[in-house]
């Protein structure tokens, strides 16, 4: 996996601020995209795109970088989604109820690890679906708060028009990546990397492991609660289903074609698997076709994604010159 | 009482379907460690495969064999196309859970696309009701629970019993050395997932039977069917059957005393105070990987 380095050492900040660079370049040039697209549909599937990319970096911390099965993606989305949407109904100004939205999706995430610490790999796996299922059904059943399965609609828009919505995901994809990459290369993520790869080994050197899980998991849980809440007044409208299996295959899908346990795969994956399907213009049930079969393709001929495939092949190059 | 006592009867009922639908799950992920989330996938192929062989005319008894046949093809490629050349993986549990999420999203939207979304249910010779002094069981629930009783007592026979289930046993806790005593590993694995998906694909026939079938069953029982074989423990089989019989029950009264939206929350209510309360399962089966 990653390599372990001095994060302070010479060679590795010179690198670091090449990254700097790209990532900068990258997000300079999504930002200037509404100048040369226009078609609202358009901008609307890229906000989307965005969006997405948001929850897939939230799942990535701790799919990929603490190597823990989080499988409550759907959960977090859809309490981040229905928070912003019943606030937003009662005029609450959006800003506020997003706030409002992440705070609340880290208490459950809070919540949901307090109560399955004990359990490890696919069993805590297993338990995080389970608690999704529980808020999804939840949200079904507690229709005089939330209307059942008739979903919400009607409230208010992120902003006026789709070029300053769009500009405004950049800026909020711009935040939550420079947060990731802030805590992965900080003596956090080293930590959090050292669970991933032996978590016996983190514990009898001292590293408090449950604790920088408990940590990583409400991060996480917040991150893709505030993909979800920017999801609802995007999307205009929301249903219980949104806390359905589909949207855990994928984010998983996201983070795993663009490359888990890096920092710009899971946006790469976004991008990808939201946009492709709709310049080929595909039905709904079709979509899902594909991205399972891609899912499929991904996890058997390329296990660390585009970005693990490029840097393998990078590595190889500088070998070879002798860098 | 007498709501109570009804609710119970056909909890028991639901309980065996479930027991179905987790048994071979019992072996595939309990005894050999694969998580297969396609599994369940099983039940609705299954069950369609029956459906659709029924109203071509063909008799009862031969669509549930056909339906049956349907589901145990469906596992064997699950295993030699998807999980096979997985193993080799470092994360394998994790890769085979991706692959096989992926392959459960594919048969669960071919299916909309081929079938649509129309729910239908399996008209059977079995009709008719039994009455005992005021509670009411249909035939095919009696049928369902019978045939639960009789597949759980042949697992347990087949396990401790036939040389099939000791060498399905020694592969799962030694595959290298079960190999080097002679034990065909590959042909074991495939065997088993051949017929933990056929005791799902029954289950799926008689879900079909008793309530109906779409494209969504499978993803109904997944998530279900997983957290009985932890409830149950790794390994103890005869656990998945006490353990879906509690379930059933439990989402039956629920049913009966409030209201029906409930009873999916308070069965998942059930296995998050179970796993907290015993990680460990409820019971340590004697079929476990540690000592057979």
């Amino acid at each position: 996996m990653t390599e372990m380095v001095d994060p302070d050492s010479p060679a590795h900040i010179g690198r670091r601020r090449k990254e700097y660079l790209w990532s900068g370049a990258g997000f300079g040039f999504l930002a200037a995209v509404p100048l040369v697209v226009t078609d609202q549909y358009l901008l609307f599937m890229l906000s989307l795109s965005l969006i997405y990319a948001i929850i897939a970096l939230g799942l990535n911390l701790t799919n990929g970088y603490l190597g823990m099965l989080n499988l409550s993606v759907a959960g977090q989305v859809a309490l981040g989604a229905y928070t912003c949407a019943i606030l937003a109904l009662r005029s609450v100004p959006i800003p506020l109820a997003i706030m409002a939205s992440v705070i609340f999706g880290a208490a459950v995430a809070a919540i949901i690890f307090l109560i399955f610490a004990r359990l490890h790999g696919f069993f805590f796996g297993l338990a995080t679906i389970a608690a999704a299922e529980v808020i999804r059904l939840l949200i079904r059943n507690l229709d005089t708060i939330t209307n059942g399965v008739r979903g919400l609609r009607g409230f208010a828009h992120l902003t006026d028009s789709a070029e300053t919505t769009y500009l405004a995901l950049v800026l909020c994809l711009a935040a939550i990546m420079l947060l990731s990459v802030l805590t992965v290369h900080s003596s956090i993520g080293l930590r959090w990397r050292a669970i991933r790869e032996n978590r016996d080994k983190a514990l009898s050197l001292g590293i408090p492991v449950t604790k920088f899980q408990f940590g990583g998991f409400v991060l996480s849980g917040a991150i893709m609660s505030f993909g979800g809440a920017l999801l609802a007044p995007l999307l205009q409208y929301i249903e219980p289903n949104i806390a359905g299996l589909s949207i855990l295959v994928q984010t998983v899908l996201m983070v795993a074609l663009g490359g888990g346990g890096t920092l710009y795969g899971p946006v790469i994956g976004a991008l990808a698997i939201t946009l492709l399907p709709e310049f080929l213009r595909l039905a709904n049930e079709l979509r899902l076709v594909i991205y399972g079969l891609t899912l499929i393709l991904v996890v058997l001929t390329l296990p660390g994604g585009i970005l693990g495939f490029v840097i393998a092949k990078l590595r190889v190059r500088r070998r070879v010159a002798g860098l | 009482m007498m709501l109570v006592a009804q609710a119970v009867t056909s909890g028991l009922a639901l309980g065996a379907i479930y027991a179905l639908a987790a048994s071979g799950l019992g072996i595939i992920f309990g005894l050999f460690g694969v998580i297969n989330f396609a599994h369940t996938q099983n039940m609705m192929v299954a069950a369609v495969a029956a459906i659709a062989v029924s109203a071509a005319g063909a008799p009862f008894v031969v669509a549930v064999v056909v339906g049956i046949l349907a589901a145990a093809i469906l596992g064997v490629v699950t295993e030699r196309l998807f999980i096979r050349p997985l193993l080799s993986h470092d994360t394998a549990q994790i890769d085979t859970l991706f692959v096989t999420l992926g392959l459960s999203i594919v048969i669960e939207n071919v299916m909309l696309l081929a079938w649509g979304s129309q729910p239908t249910y399996f008209d059977t010779p079995l009709h008719g009701i039994i009455d005992l002094g005021g509670v009411v069981l249909t035939v095919d629930r009696v049928v369902t629970m019978a045939m639960a009783a009789i597949v759980f007592i042949a697992l347990h026979l087949l396990t401790t019993r036939l040389r099939w289930g000791k060498a399905v046993l020694a592969t799962a806790q030694n595959p290298v050395a079960a190999e080097v005593i002679g034990i065909p590993v590959q042909r074991v694995r495939l065997t088993a997932f051949a017929v933990g998906a056929g005791l799902a694909g029954l289950g799926g026939i008689f879900w079909g039977m008793i309530y109906s079938v779409s494209y969504v069953t499978g993803a109904t029982f997944l998530i279900l069917s997983f957290v009985l074989v932890v409830m149950s423990g790794p390994g103890n089989i005869t656990g998945i059957l006490l353990c879906s019989l509690l379930l059933g029950m439990t989402e039956s009264v629920a049913g009966a005393l409030f209201d029906a939206k409930w009873q999916r929350l308070a069965v998942m209510l059930v296995f998050i105070v179970l796993i907290v309360r015993r990680p460990q399962g409820l019971g340590q089966g004697r079929l476990t990987r540690g000592n057979i």
